[in-house]
């Protein structure tokens, strides 16, 4: 979910691969990568990957090949976990909760019409991610030796946290919600390029790269403005207010400089006055701009791959295809024993 | 203001236009009233192409300040692939215009086909690669014909490439040169002696390791060189310098690859390049 400020990202957004982020750390978003596994990777009619005694798999197996993908390119990733939603985001949590459970009646009675096309559309939207999976997900991002870190509260705000430091190189997300914690290069679509069919049409799903700082000097606002438009368009913390899209935030933002002078002009949307309460504007900045991050977390370091914990998580107790495991690790195996590729970086730097 | 450059040959453009393509998606050229020169990084660092052409080398060369222009690189790389070799290539623009202008014509034809490129937003900053240039070597030796052609690198490469993606690389008063490459199912050792090397300096003893997919990129461009001349040295990059059929100079930096280090390798994060 997030903010809804994709037209406004257009013009600064670029495609990049993933050449462009080699030797580079990326902090991820684990809840926001995993819940995208959980949608996409299913069967034909839409039911989740699952082993033979009935557990969801679909989130392994995107991990799992996802991160190889990562590895072989020389990419450094960082898994950061959410921790304790805010108060906040429990109405939009306990919202998503019952339009999934909607999506899963029809989901069920597509079925029921053999409709599979259907019932693989609700389907994935059904997805629910419970803590099983989530330290199952860890376990295996473990073993490949990848660092974790488990935020405090929302895992953006970590990402974002981690690359105002300079221990990573730009975040992951598809969210656009990491701009307003002050990610300052956001990554989307953090896989290879895919084609992807959209209602029978298909597209490329190229990797986009968003730089903060670039995106605020096009729209010529500052943070706590985004920040301020966020409330107005909508975030998981605020609905927003009805009528105010990405277009009209920016407008009223820029013609009145803030959210407190748009509130104090009387201004109507949709015939209605613009009501929002203040303490409630007041703890959704406080989120975004005073965010609840770990300053403190153990140092980020890259170990070697544990092979056999892999192939018995997966192989063993999972029921995943020794043969399709075993190749994929080979693949990492033989890149781990080779040479390592340095860049021209410190020769550059060297006098 | 405005430019305007020439060549009756259009192989040399081609050629290095598609060989930058490879490597990346759009680049700076910069065109002075002395020479025109490309200099590009590839997406991931590794190596670094300078091109550069004296005004003296093309048929027609007119410019009177210096000019940024950036391309994208594919698409320049399809128009100039339509020109035949004997074609006469122009390359035209004018400031007010954010686009240039290729014309091709065929030798003492007066059919002309003329194609248009829009000019890219350029915000890359300029990287100085002053101290890669200034990198001192002790071991150099030149590729060149009758009995030296560059093409036995792209044969050595592809000897190597059946065993691994890494070509070693080793120069000894002893033993002249040495190219292998070691793999699960053996290994290839291509040896040339010193005595069968025409032109070169071996003062000391220098090895690298350095990645096959990158070198078969550069070497593209054997079919349109005089001569290479090969610089290596221990745990730096490999430095080829091409001069090409028609004049034309292409530096290319290759970053080698080093020894894994125990855990992890020590890191610069002030190394954030901006795309």
């Amino acid at each position: 979910m997030g903010i809804k400020i994709n037209e406004l990202v257009n013009e600064v957004k670029r495609t990049i691969t993933f050449e462009n982020l080699f030797n580079k750390r990326v902090a991820i978003d684990a809840f926001n990568t995993i819940y995208q596994f959980l949608a996409i990777i299913r069967q034909r009619d839409g039911t989740l990957l699952m082993d033979d005694e009935g557990n969801v798999t679909s989130h392994l197996s995107g991990l799992f090949y996802r991160t190889i993908n990562f590895l072989e390119h020389n990419i450094r990733p960082i898994f950061v976990f959410d921790g304790i939603p805010s108060e906040l985001k429990l109405d939009t949590i306990e919202e998503r909760r019952k339009i999934k459970e909607e999506y899963k009646e029809k989901m069920i009675k597509a079925k029921e019409a053999e409709d599979f096309r259907e019932a693989k559309m609700y389907a994935q939207l059904t997805s629910k991610l419970d803590k099983n999976m989530i330290e199952e997900s860890k376990k295996l991002v473990n073993y490949f030796g990848i660092p974790i870190i488990d935020a405090s509260s929302e895992g953006e705000a970590q990402s974002a946290y981690l690359v105002q430091l300079g221990d990573a190189w730009a975040c992951a997300s598809q969210d656009y919600d990491t701009l307003l914690f002050g990610g300052e290069r956001l990554i989307r679509n953090f896989a290879v390029s895919r084609t992807v069919k959209v209602r029978d049409t298909s597209k490329t799903l190229d990797i986009e790269y968003i730089s903060l700082e670039k995106f605020l000097e096009n729209l010529k606002i500052t943070r706590e403005q985004l920040v301020e438009m966020g409330i107005l368009i909508g975030t998981d913390f605020f609905p927003g207010v009805k009528g105010i899209g990405q277009h009209t935030a920016l407008d009223l933002i820029k013609e009145h400089g803030s959210l407190e002078n748009i509130l104090n002009s009387n201004i109507k949307v949709r015939g209605k006055e613009i009501n929002i309460d203040l303490e409630i504007i007041d703890r959704i900045k406080q989120i975004f701009l005073n965010p609840d991050i770990k300053k403190e977390y153990p140092k980020l370091v890259w170990k070697k791959i544990d092979y056999a914990k892999i192939q018995e998580l997966l192989i063993e107790q999972h029921n995943f295809s020794s043969q399709r495991v075993d190749n994929a690790l080979e693949r990492l195996k033989k890149q781990e024993l080779s040479k390592r590729q340095v860049t021209l970086d410190s020769f550059l730097k060297k006098s | 203001m405005s430019f305007s450059l020439k060549l009756e040959d259009s192989r040399i453009l081609r050629g290095i236009i598609e060989t930058l393509a490879s490597f990346i998606e759009e680049s700076e050229f910069k065109v002075s009233p002395k020479e025109f020169v490309i200099t590009a990084f590839d997406d991931s660092m590794v190596s670094l192409l300078k091109f550069s052409m004296k005004k003296e080398d093309f048929d027609a060369y007119n410019c009177s300040k210096e000019f940024k222009i950036s391309l994208n690189l594919d698409d320049l790389d399809k128009i100039l692939k339509r020109s035949a070799t004997d074609d006469t290539i122009e390359v035209e623009f004018q400031e007010r215009e954010q686009k240039i202008k290729i014309k091709m014509k065929k030798r003492d034809s007066k059919r002309v086909r003329t194609f248009s490129l829009s000019l890219l937003d350029t915000d890359k900053q300029e990287v100085s690669i002053d101290n890669l240039q200034k990198i001192e070597y002790f071991v150099n030796w030149v590729m060149s014909p009758p009995d030296f052609t560059p093409d036995l690198l792209v044969e050595a490469i592809k000897d190597a490439e059946i065993y691994s993606d890494i070509l070693n690389v080793k120069a000894d008063e002893k033993n002249g040169l040495v190219f292998n490459s070691t793999g699960q199912i053996g290994e290839m050792e291509y040896n040339i002696e010193l005595d069968d090397l025409p032109e070169k300096k071996i003062e000391e003893t220098e090895m690298g390791a350095y990645s096959i997919t990158f070198l078969k990129k550069i070497l593209k461009l054997a079919s349109i060189t005089e001569k290479v001349e090969i610089f290596l040295k221990t745990d730096y990059p490999l430095k080829m310098i091409f001069t090409l059929l028609n004049g034309g100079i292409l530096n290319y930096f290759l970053a080698p690859r080093v020894e894994k280090d125990e855990f992890e390798e020590e890191e610069d994060m002030e190394e954030f390049d901006e795309f």
